[in-house]
């Protein structure tokens, strides 16, 4: 009788699938002080989003009867922002949470060793996913009574808050076994986060454009068949149209049927498929550790192939920082990769601007406005990567010391590590200023755009750049580096606005909300992107007109505006850089 | 060349080094020897500019490390424990790339690097890449890099530390040869064996706090450590250890498979009364040999194995 109640408990336990591995894990994160400050930033923010809708939904101007009566309108958008916001941040934070989970017992030698106990490859790959999603789904348990609470004020149904629960937490899922797949292959934890976000993004905002666009042309199926398959796989189009439908549920969006538990499954599908790959792969590789074998046969042909043909010596010219910065990244064994990379990129992109000509959309607002924000975005995370890692990929290989060991100077060291930083970024910001000298030449572009984006990218490309080098210099870690560059991006342009426009409500006032509009780079380049299109801007007493979030202003405020950004943000941008010379010799240990 | 003066590094409630005073001569090697944790690194990281002391002053060449940092590092050439390369460049590239870092002069670069190979051995290896070398062959290199800039003075942390035999024994004449160049080296390491053979002087560090400094000859007397002969005797060992323990100058005498080991007091010439003892007692006498006193067991003498 004991034996059958143990047996039915430790099944129940779920230790067969997690084994010790989830124990261990749960035990090393509460002792982390990181997740207890994760914990408190996402309350915070989630705090700081509510207060924002309640300022602008219930006006506190208004009467208190006023107030009453907009209650039910107040409870919808509040719950809107509430899961709009837990589907986003839980994604983000379960990327960089799985992105070193497989990675870390790599680096540590770690894998093979526990190759040799009776533990599974299946119960390393389960304890450590599940380990980290139960954090997770503590978060996303955190909102739960707010939900409880905003829904007694009216308006939404319960089959909403499920459904949006069940896309979340499914999606979730997903993203994490991702983050966890490609942390099998990488060693470093932010080379992970980028190439899982570039992997979500292919999969369901690249594939579905090609596919919308074959489809397009061809007309092949009727537009439900493609609409109900678009909407049933792609959790991100499920989850928009889940929450449209709670905002208007008099709207009937669909004649075919469409259910967001549909998408949950095969959300679930695709997670499960991920995690039996990564289970074998981890077993591969852990076996390959156990022997002592750093890398698989077929990387050592091409690391001895890679290394054959390189064999020329590259002179040291100029600074030797800048060199090594610039050398260093030619060398990688990922050339072949990264040159079938960027074909495909660029077939890619003449493939949209093909179609876009042919369907007569070259001198379309939301054409330009998308490339704009396409390329900056990119770039945006080309250049915080690059500037985060610069310093703490050296600290994490303990080169570092040797640098500063050496005759340079701290000046000669940071210029240099930021010379190379830019010079790598160039080719991605090249992307944007080359659409609109593309657009010039082809005459639906004014040239005054190309004029604009250059000073806005040389401030933003050097504050960004030297934020960067500063959380480089600052944390050990490259993942806390990259991290925080990140937060720091979200902490002036999107989060200051938003706590501005809090109180700009409150106190009943939206200046200074506004004047944050004027100075965000990515506001600025909607403005370059939708004011400067040949066949429609706005010209008034000869003057070309900016279309601001504000309304339009002149050619001669929109320089002033851009000027002021330039200064003030090569100020910052400084007194970063100043901050990363005078840190780099603190806490090298 | 090397000098410290009370120096002390606090690490919060740690006291890492304490009180630290150290001289090492020009031209000599010191073996800085001390458990794990006992400040051998901190010490070096304060010499080599790395870190600052809490108090007391470290004086390289006459120049204050705190205060001169550019001007020490010209004088130095510093090996961590860990070495740290640069994966993807070739090992003439990243020699080449720490003789631009200390600033010679382009046309230089070429035969300063060749020197550093050939004198390395490691000249048939300048097209591989750095990470493509075995750890010994990793360890030469680390000492291309000190070297490059031609410094006065080697701090090096370990550097035979995971070797196998064979390197450990390049390393070792690598090092001589250094001497032999003029360099003054400043060597950590955990293998006390190998100190014995290279260095002048050794520093016996425990706690933070530097327990000996002095020759490897100096240490017995000083510890009252007591000097040993092997006896060897043809048979009949049992009888011979009962006529060496009734002996009042012998201080212990302890049985091995092949011979007797026995241990007495400094200064006293016991060879002549053993000889004497075992021969009258008709034993065979086969070798009467003197046992040098190892590092290690000075190093197990003088520390306590504490760590922070």
């Amino acid at each position: 009788m004991t034996a059958i109640l143990d047996y039915i408990v430790r099944t129940l336990s779920f230790f067969w699938l997690t084994g010790p591995v989830f124990d261990k894990e749960l035990r090393v994160s509460s002792r982390k002080r990181r997740n207890y400050v994760l914990r408190a930033a996402y309350i915070l923010l989630m705090l700081i989003i509510l207060l924002f809708i309640w300022a602008v939904v219930v006006d506190f101007r208004g009467s208190r009867i006023l107030n009453v009566s907009r209650l039910a309108q107040a409870g919808k958008v509040i719950v809107t922002y509430i899961v709009v916001f837990q589907f986003c941040a839980s994604q983000i934070i379960a990327v960089v949470m799985l992105s070193n989970s497989i990675s870390d017992e790599i680096y540590h030698k770690t894998l093979g060793m526990l190759m040799t106990t009776p533990i599974t490859s299946m119960q390393i790959v389960i304890g450590k996913m599940f380990s980290k999603l139960l954090q997770l789904f503590l978060l996303l348990a955190i909102s739960l009574p707010l939900l409880a609470i905003v829904r007694v004020f009216g308006g939404v149904p319960w089959s909403f808050i499920t459904s949006s629960l069940c896309l979340t937490l499914t999606t979730v899922i997903l993203v994490s076994s991702i983050s966890l797949f490609y942390s099998i292959f990488c060693r470093r934890a932010h080379i992970v986060i980028i190439v899982t976000i570039l992997s979500i993004l292919c999969l369901f905002a690249l594939i579905p454009f090609l596919a919308a666009t074959i489809f397009f042309l061809t007309k092949i199926g009727s537009d439900d068949v493609f609409g109900m398959l678009l909407i049933n796989t792609n959790p991100y189009v499920a989850f928009f149209f889940n929450t449209l439908a709670m905002l208007e549920p008099r709207a009937a969006f669909f004649s075919f049927f469409v259910s967001p538990y549909i998408n949950c499954l095969i959300n679930l599908l695709l997670a499960f498929v991920f995690v039996v790959i990564s289970i074998i792969l981890v077993r591969k590789v852990a076996l390959r550790q156990a022997a002592g074998q750093l890398f698989s046969s077929r990387q050592k042909k091409t690391y001895r192939k890679n290394n054959a043909k390189n064999s020329a010596i590259i002179s040291v010219i100029g600074p030797a920082v800048l060199w090594k910065e610039l050398i260093l990244p030619l060398r990688k064994n990922t050339k072949i990769l990264r040159i079938i990379g960027v074909i495909v990129f660029l077939a890619i992109l003449t493939y949209s601007y093909w179609f876009l000509y042919h369907v007569d959309a070259l001198d379309d607002e939301p054409t330009h406005v998308l490339y704009s924000l396409i390329f900056m975005v990119l770039g945006t995370l080309i250049t915080t990567v690059f500037s985060s890692t610069s310093i703490t990929l050296e600290k994490e290989s303990s080169s570092w010391l040797l640098l500063l060991t050496s005759t340079l100077s701290d000046r000669q060291i940071v210029y240099g590590k930021l010379c190379g930083v830019i010079s790598r970024c160039l080719p991605v910001w090249s992307l944007l200023v080359g659409h609109f000298i593309l657009f010039y030449f082809l005459g639906f572009i004014h040239p005054i755009a190309i004029l604009l984006t250059v000073i806005l990218l040389v401030w933003f490309i050097i504050l960004i750049s030297c934020s960067g080098l500063y959380f480089s210099s600052r944390f050990k870690h490259t993942t806390s580096a990259v991290v925080m560059n990140f937060v720091f991006i979200l902490f002036i342009w999107a989060l200051i606005p938003v706590v501005l426009g809090i109180f700009g409500e409150i106190i009943g006032g939206h200046d200074a909300a506004e004047v944050c509009f004027f100075f965000n780079p990515f506001i600025q380049i909607i403005v370059i992107a939708i004011s400067t299109i040949t066949t429609q801007f706005r010209i008034r007493n000869g003057i070309m007109q900016y279309d601001w979030p504000s309304g339009y202003e002149t050619l001669h405020t929109t320089l002033i505006v851009f000027g002021i950004s330039f200064f003030a943000y090569i100020i910052l941008a400084l007194i970063f850089l100043w901050r990363t010379k005078k840190r780099i010799r603190n806490k090298i240990f | 060349m090397i000098e410290t003066k009370h120096l002390t590094k606090v690490f919060g409630n740690l006291t890492a080094v304490d009180d630290l005073n150290l001289f090492i001569k020009q031209g000599d090697i010191f073996g800085f020897i001390g458990p794990n944790g006992a400040g051998k690194t901190t010490t070096m990281r304060i010499l080599v500019t790395l870190m600052e002391p809490t108090r007391g002053h470290a004086i390289i060449d006459g120049l204050d490390v705190s205060r001169n940092g550019q001007k020490v590092r010209r004088v130095i050439g510093y090996m961590p424990d860990f070495m740290g390369v640069y994966d993807d460049l070739k090992v003439f590239e990243y020699l080449e790339f720490f003789a631009a870092a200390f600033s010679i002069e382009r046309s230089k670069r070429k035969s300063i690097v060749e020197g550093v190979l050939e004198l390395t051995d490691l000249q048939s290896k300048k097209a591989a890449t750095v990470d493509s070398l075995s750890r010994g062959m990793q360890q030469r290199l680390g000492l291309a890099r000190v070297l490059i800039h031609d410094p006065k003075v080697l701090i090096l942390d370990e550097p035979a530390s995971g070797l196998d035999p064979r390197a450990r024994i390049e390393i070792r004449e690598l090092l001589r040869e250094l001497k032999r160049m003029g360099k003054t080296i400043m060597i950590s390491s955990h293998i006390l064996s190998e100190l014995e053979e290279i260095c002048d002087h050794v520093g016996i560090i425990e706690h933070g706090q530097l327990v000996y400094s002095g020759t490897i000859e100096e240490i017995r007397p000083r510890l009252g450590i007591h000097t040993k002969v092997r006896v060897q005797v043809a048979d009949n060992q049992e009888k011979a250890i009962e006529l060496l323990s009734a002996l009042p100058q012998i201080h212990q005498v302890q049985t091995n498979k092949n011979y007797i080991s026995i241990s007495f007091k400094e200064g006293e010439n016991i060879d002549g009364l053993i000889a004497r003892t075992l021969v009258n007692a008709n034993l065979d006498v086969i070798a009467i040999q003197p046992e040098q006193i190892k590092l290690d067991d000075a190093f197990l003498q003088l520390t306590k194995g504490i760590v922070h």
